[in-house]
């Protein structure tokens, strides 16, 4: 393949540029403006007159995990809605169908998801 | 030209984040890692004219993935302390074994080198193209796969469940 | 693909009873849908049908394998579907165990390696759900953590090793891949590194020396019904899949891949036996001699064509329906939960319920392949394959292996029958007439194959 398309992906990739140097300059601006006096209370972590007690990486509830691997199959799904819609009209009726198909097993997995209470904040 | 500087960049970023994936002390840092070497590889896809795979490997891995592997992580609550020390012996054989293995890919693929310049459709990663072979050659896979979601979703409401 | 739509519709709808709460007759539904599945195979019987545009095709082959591998889960459902049929979660295990069985399907009749890979995984994600299904259990998580890693190890192999065929030859489609395989089209050398790869992937799923080391692990954590499917069921579409891979591309002896292959089944026939001969758990007994079983039928698939066809047939058969009835007599004896289980615990078996002990016999006995029962003709059967073809290496194994195997099931077996169980366990084991009927018929069967081999082999001529 030759360089055109390179070039075409140019806009992108300065826009990823220029949003990594946002984030970048910002972090810098706020470190350099701010005044910053480090003593040993003050980088202790905050816990209200208490001493901080134990290690900040316990295990936490598998509800969050729950959600993201549901989250992750439906964007799986959706994801195949892109390559059909581009070609939604010379797909025809019958692409319409096959995604319809898909949608519909889906769907009941979603209607399983609701059943079984995954995804309730108890 | 530039296809060739881009893809030197990417491939020293890809293999250099890998390596800091591999050898950081900390989980969460190396998943960072991680997270930069699926954006490089997504960069390849792009270079490669992939851009549906590229872009799904973006939302896909570097987003929705890498959020599982923060939790599995958090889940699983690694501390530097809690590292398991690893026997010498099992050191040297993991890299024995991963050195001829990659000595077998490259000496291999040294010899594609011809074969991968006749590409056969330069087009074949558009969203377009992709589309037209996935709902009409590919049906019954694209189909089937509704059911591996579907499998992975009951496992996961199964498991989670006391 | 009729199965395969049928076995689909009973998991959806075992989702959608779930949800519309009509769950109680899930589990009469899901034996008729396996009844209907088998009837439905008689349609076509003996029919190649091209299903769209060359993703699978119904061959002699893939029927064959679908109607045995159906009639293996309708007796699977038979001897340890009650247990999951009371289960607070029925509904979750037949969803997962009918897509397992979609997977399955797919994996019998793949033409495309795309359906091979997707089959692959349909059938793998149930099961590393369904190896951790008793939550309570530490090592039943553990099981199904380590069968969870090293299967997506392998399925990432396998997806590896198709991206190199694909590169060497641009396409997924195995009757292209044969075509240029067979006009003497030269690959680049990273086709073979692809089908090294692919060998490899396919080795670990029928848990072949050297990628058997997750089998005992797995199979001692998993639920019992758990393990003898995976065990009997997973083994044969795995076994099933590699033959059906090389009969479509090679179509006979698979040239210098046929060297890896016998190296494989030989080291795994002696090594299985020998280091299941030390084994003191019977869970892990049975692993390591399923590990032997894998690679006896690794010999079908390096031999190939019809004759292998055939033999493979057979032994899968035989082979599931034994260990249905080992585990089926495992199931009731070993009931401490405390994962210390051993041989010891079938002492003098003979002596507390006699039926257990005749049947692990009989189960014992066709594994070990003694004359009457099917087992003989099932080992007889894969050796003179290999006799015809002059791997005379293999031969030399199976026997070797046999032999050892013979051993230690023989050990087994004088364990139950001449010594006296402990004092401290309970004299009467007690079995209700379903028990008895299930263990009778497996044990006939065995039988009734051993006596007229042919019934199988008649479904499957070419």
């Amino acid at each position: 393949m030759g360089d055109h398309s390179i070039i075409e992906f140019l806009p992108i990739f300065l826009m990823f540029l220029v949003a990594l140097g946002f984030v970048v300059f910002t972090i810098w601006v706020t470190h350099k403006l701010g005044p910053r006096k480090k003593t040993e209370v003050k980088n202790e972590a905050f816990e209200c007159g208490v001493e901080s007690v134990g290690n900040a990486r316990t295990p936490f509830s598998i509800k969050y995990f729950l959600v993201a691997i549901l989250f992750v199959l439906f964007d799986i799904e959706v994801i195949f809605m892109y390559p059909w819609a581009v070609n939604f009209k010379q797909l025809g009726i019958w692409g319409l169908v096959e995604m319809f198909i898909y949608v519909a097993i889906l769907l009941i997995g979603f209607a399983y998801i609701i059943k079984k209470d995954a995804l309730k904040w108890d | 030209m530039v296809t060739e500087m881009m893809f030197y960049f990417l491939s020293f970023v890809a293999i250099l984040s890998a390596i800091m994936m591999i050898s950081t002390k900390n989980p969460v840092h190396s998943i960072l890692y991680l997270i930069v070497t699926f954006f490089a590889i997504a960069g390849h896809y792009f270079l490669l004219n992939a851009q549906f795979l590229g872009m799904v490997h973006i939302i896909v891995y570097a987003g929705a993935i890498m959020v599982l592997f923060l939790y599995v992580i958090m889940m699983l609550n690694l501390n530097e302390d809690a590292e398991p020390v690893k026997s010498k012996y099992q050191k040297i054989s993991a890299t024995v074994s991963g050195g001829i293995f990659m000595l077998v890919l490259v000496a291999s693929l040294r010899s594609a080198e011809v074969s991968l310049e006749k590409t056969r459709n330069t087009d074949i990663g558009l969203v377009n193209q992709l589309g037209k072979v996935l709902f009409n050659d590919y049906l019954l896979p694209f189909e089937l796969s509704s059911i591996l979601l579907l499998s992975a979703m009951i496992g996961a409401v199964f498991l989670s469940k006391k | 693909m009729l199965q395969l739509m049928i076995f689909g519709g009973i998991g959806l709808l075992a989702m959608v009873s779930e949800v519309l709460g009509f769950s109680r007759i899930m589990s009469l539904l899901f034996r008729v849908g396996t009844l209907v599945c088998i009837a439905s195979l008689f349609i076509n019987y003996g029919l190649d049908i091209t299903w769209f545009g060359n993703m699978m095709v119904e061959d002699r082959f893939s029927q064959a394998f679908i109607l045995t591998t159906c009639l293996m889960l309708a007796t699977w459902t038979f001897g340890f579907g009650r247990k999951i049929g009371e289960d607070e979660f029925r509904n979750d295990y037949i969803a997962l165990f009918s897509f397992s069985m979609v997977g399955g399907v797919m994996m019998l009749s793949y033409t495309n390696l795309v359906m091979l890979f997707l089959g692959l995984e349909i059938l793998s994600i149930p099961l590393y759900v369904l190896v951790g299904s008793s939550k309570r259990n530490l090592k039943s998580n553990e099981s199904a953590f380590k069968y969870f890693l090293m299967g997506a190890f392998a399925s990432g192999i396998m997806l590896f090793g198709i991206a190199f065929l694909y590169g060497a030859t641009g396409t997924f489609d195995l009757h292209q891949m044969s075509l240029q395989a067979q006009t003497g089209g030269t690959f680049p050398i990273f086709f073979h590194v692809g089908m090294v790869l692919l060998i490899f992937a396919f080795a670990f799923k029928m848990a072949v020396v050297p990628f058997h080391f997750w089998a005992p692990d797995v199979y001692e954590g998993a639920p019992n019904a758990m393990t003898v499917y995976m065990a009997a069921l997973v083994k044969t579409f795995a076994i099933a899949s590699a033959f059906r891979f090389f009969f479509l591309v090679f179509g006979g002896e698979a040239g210098i891949y046929s060297t890896l292959l016998i190296g494989m089944s030989a080291v795994s026939m002696l090594l299985g036996n020998i280091i299941g001969a030390v084994q003191d758990n019977p869970k892990r007994l049975l692993a390591y001699s399923g590990v032997g079983h894998a690679g006896f039928m690794l010999m079908a698939v390096i031999v190939n064509g019809q004759v292998g066809a055939n033999a493979l047939l057979y032994y899968s058969v035989v082979y599931s329906l034994s260990l249905f009835l080992a585990f089926f007599v495992l199931d009731k004896v070993l009931i401490h939960d405390d994962f210390y289980w051993s041989i010891g615990d079938f002492k003098g078996l003979a002596k507390r319920n006699p039926w257990l002990a005749m049947s692990m016999s009989v189960a014992l006995l066709s594994m070990a392949g003694i004359p009457p029962l099917g087992g003989f003709y099932a080992k007889l059967f894969m050796l003179k394959a290999a006799f015809t073809n002059g791997h005379y290496v293999l031969i030399w194994a199976g026997l070797i292996g046999s032999l050892v195997a013979m051993y230690y099931y023989l050990k087994f077996i004088i364990n139950m029958y001449s010594r006296n169980p402990d004092s401290d366990v309970d004299l009467n084991l007690t079995l209700n007439y379903w028990d008895k009927l299930v263990m009778g018929f497996i044990g006939i069967t065995l039988l009734i194959l051993g006596l007229f081999p042919d019934l199988v082999s008649a479904l499957i001529r070419f």
